[in-house]
């Protein structure tokens, strides 16, 4: 490694070490508020998630300029499918023309259209498409010769007996009762099993983090 | 001595041991291993002296497309003559031989050929990193018979060519299947139960559509508990709603929204509406808006305007929530309009107090547990989830902990809700409302019939003898 390199890179190690003191710190504030360990704590806390708050703005203003320089770029290299970026650059900016400049801001009357016109009807035409995924899935999975369809598909079709209004008043009331036991326990004993399992990962991930010195 | 190397035909590393590639599969025999790990790792000598002959520039470098039979080089006058026992045991493994030969004068047997320089070792610059990995180990047990310049480092064309053949994708060969082998349920059975499946969902969506039988949805237990909540608040009471969908998914949150806000209205509750969503707040002002004029008629809807704040969005995700349970005054300063607090009643006393109770609107199930983990802990006020259909069973163990006051999940907990309110819906309302049972009834059938059609190939597929 040359010296200029080493010299970085003590750098950057000391650099890191300290990040992570100040992170080790602050993560102890905040778990001793949280379980009121100690008085005084709330005014500290409070400014930090203020700090988070303005932190957060910015980020998102930086990723809408990232995102707007990238097909800036492509736009001017031509890159692939170049059309589209602009066409998006160009909306991206009259929206924020239009609500900088009108008086009403974010609710001024061609923001509303535009939110009534395109991105409303666009977010739900976009979400309705997971409705043939999850046909197209049931089609190649809920297959009886599959290893574990079979399980799948009968609590699949006892959840939609019990839900759906055409079949739910001719269901009797014990599978109701059944579905309805079997979404409580079973199910939410699984799910809760993993989300505690990814919460414990997290938590680990984050101590090994904190403990390999920043690499 | 080198403990992996790569594979031929992927290039990822691989132990000296190994028979098959573990990325790819591709057989690589333990003899040549064995061969390989025995095989001490030892620099080609460079000779110095000039060459006899003038000895082609041409380097041949890319991803195995380039090396076919058929491409000869003409250029290639000294073809290459593996002068060491390594390079000739390497040239013997099928695996490990590419067919740069092909095409070319092969050197007379019995005679050795002169003692050229061939393809130095390149040695790339490698990084100044402690960990990291050398692409390029597995160059030192592949030999390239052509014979180029001696040069001790590779310059930038041919490093950007080593580059772009080693993330390269490696094409395969497309093997056809053999003749006369019976496929499972491929060709015209598939593609006709394919387009009879199509036309019988198409045929059921346009001629019955209409049909609506007269049934209600089953409701689950949670709408009970939730009307009783809001009925219990007091006048003028500050309720804050966390405003958790936008309008992907506005479509059916609508419908279980709606009855809510709208009870909330007749107990004449002032309304501070947030959100992490940035659609959310203009998702929320059309349905206050709608909710305001089905229940108070459009004369009252317009002078309650004060009693509705919108706090607008906030950024942060989990991190910020706390704000809204610790100190509201630094999580909603201002109103979307930039009025302050202290100019609006519902906010002010908002600051000065906690709310009388929560409403939390979510899709998803994480926005409900991030405000029962967050903010409740904090406040200590109700908290009311309204849900979609999907979200209310994992939400459900909150309701039973006691952390919910109330559960309204699906459309069918607003049907529930609805009713207990015992007033009379407004024709649009209906006509949305029986829709949205229509479509769900004739969704669970064209359900059914996919689940039927993708068992009936396999009932009717032909087993090989």
């Amino acid at each position: 490694m040359s010296a200029s390199k080493t010299y970085w890179h003590n750098r950057i190690g000391w650099i890191n070490r300290l990040g992570l003191v100040i992170v080790l710190g602050l993560a102890v504030l905040v778990v001793v508020d949280r379980f009121d360990l100690a008085t005084g704590t709330k005014p500290f806390t409070s400014l930090l998630y203020t700090w988070v708050l303005i932190l957060s703005s910015f980020t998102l203003l930086l990723g809408i300029a990232g995102v707007v320089w990238s097909h800036l770029n492509r736009i001017r290299h031509g890159g692939k499918e170049w059309g589209f970026s602009l066409i998006l650059v160009i909306a991206a900016s009259s929206v924020v023309v239009v609500g900088l400049l009108s008086p009403g801001g974010t609710i001024s009357p061609l923001l509303e259209w535009a939110f009534d016109a395109v991105i409303a009807p666009g977010q739900a035409s976009l979400f309705a498409l997971t409705g043939f995924f999850i046909l197209a899935a049931a089609y190649r999975y809920l297959r009886l010769d599959r290893p574990e369809a079979p399980w799948v598909l009968v609590g699949c079709l006892l959840a939609l007996f019990v839900e759906t209004p055409l079949t739910g008043q001719i269901v009797p009331a014990i599978f109701i009762d059944l579905a309805d036991w079997l979404l409580v326990w079973p199910v939410m004993a699984a799910l809760r099993g993993a989300l505690l399992g990814g919460a414990l990962a997290m938590v680990l991930v984050a101590v090994r983090l904190l403990a390999r010195r920043g690499k | 001595m080198t403990s992996s190397f790569g594979c031929p035909h992927c290039g990822k590393s691989n132990p000296i041991d190994a028979r098959f590639c573990s990325y790819c599969g591709t057989h690589l025999g333990d003899v040549e291993g064995s061969q390989l790990a025995q095989q001490p790792d030892k620099e080609e000598p460079v000779d110095e002296s000039p060459p006899e002959k003038p000895l082609p520039t041409k380097r041949r470098f890319g991803p195995p497309s380039y090396w076919s039979e058929s491409e000869s080089d003409p250029a290639d006058e000294n073809p290459a003559q593996p002068s060491t026992s390594k390079r000739s045991s390497d040239l013997r493994r099928p695996s490990l031989r590419p067919n740069l030969t092909h095409g070319r004068p092969s050197p007379p047997s019995g005679e050795r050929p002169p003692d050229q320089p061939y393809l130095p070792r390149p040695t790339l610059p490698t990084p100044d990193l402690p960990d990291a990995d050398d692409p390029t180990g597995w160059l030192d047990r592949f030999s390239l018979p052509i014979p180029v310049e001696s040069s001790p480092f590779l310059d930038d064309d041919l490093q950007r060519q080593l580059r772009e053949f080693f993330v390269a994708e490696v094409p395969l060969a497309d093997i056809p299947p053999p003749a006369g082998q019976i496929t499972d349920g491929e060709g015209l059975w598939r593609r006709l139960s394919s387009y009879l499946l199509l036309l019988v969902v198409l045929v059921v969506l346009l001629l019955f559509r209409e049909n609506t039988p007269e049934t209600l949805p089953h409701v689950w237990p949670g709408v009970g508990p939730a009307f009783a909540t809001v009925e219990a608040l007091p006048d003028g009471a500050t309720v804050l709603i966390h405003w958790a969908y936008d309008p992907a998914t506005a479509g059916e949150m609508d419908l279980v929204a709606r009855p809510v806000i709208g009870h909330l209205l007749d107990q004449h509750a002032n309304l501070i509406v947030v959100s992490q969503l940035s659609l959310g707040p203009p998702t929320a002002r059309r349905l206050i808006a709608a909710a305001k004029t089905l229940t108070l008629g459009d004369a009252v809807a317009r002078q309650t305007d004060l009693s509705l704040v919108d706090g607008g969005f906030l950024p942060g995700g989990a991190a910020t929530l706390p704000l809204l349970g610790q100190d509201p005054a630094l999580g909603l300063p201002l109103d979307l309009q930039g009025r302050p607090a202290l100019t609006l009643p519902p906010l002010a006393s908002y600051h000065q107090e906690h709310p009388a109770l929560v409403l939390v609107l979510a899709d998803r199930m994480e926005p409900v547990q991030r405000w029962l983990e967050q903010v409740q802990p904090l406040n200590q006020v109700a908290v009311v989830a309204v849900t979609s259909a999907a979200t209310g069973p994992a939400v459900r163990p909150y309701l039973d902990s006691g952390q919910l006051a109330g559960l309204v999940s699906g459309y069918n907990g607003g049907i529930g809700y609805q009713e207990l309110l015992l007033r009379p819906m407004g024709r649009a309302e209906q006509a949305r409302l029986w829709r949205q049972i229509a479509g769900h009834n004739w969704a669970f059938v064209v359900f059914l019939i996919v689940v039927l059609a993708g068992n009936l190939p396999a009932a009717l597929r032909r087993r090989s003898p």
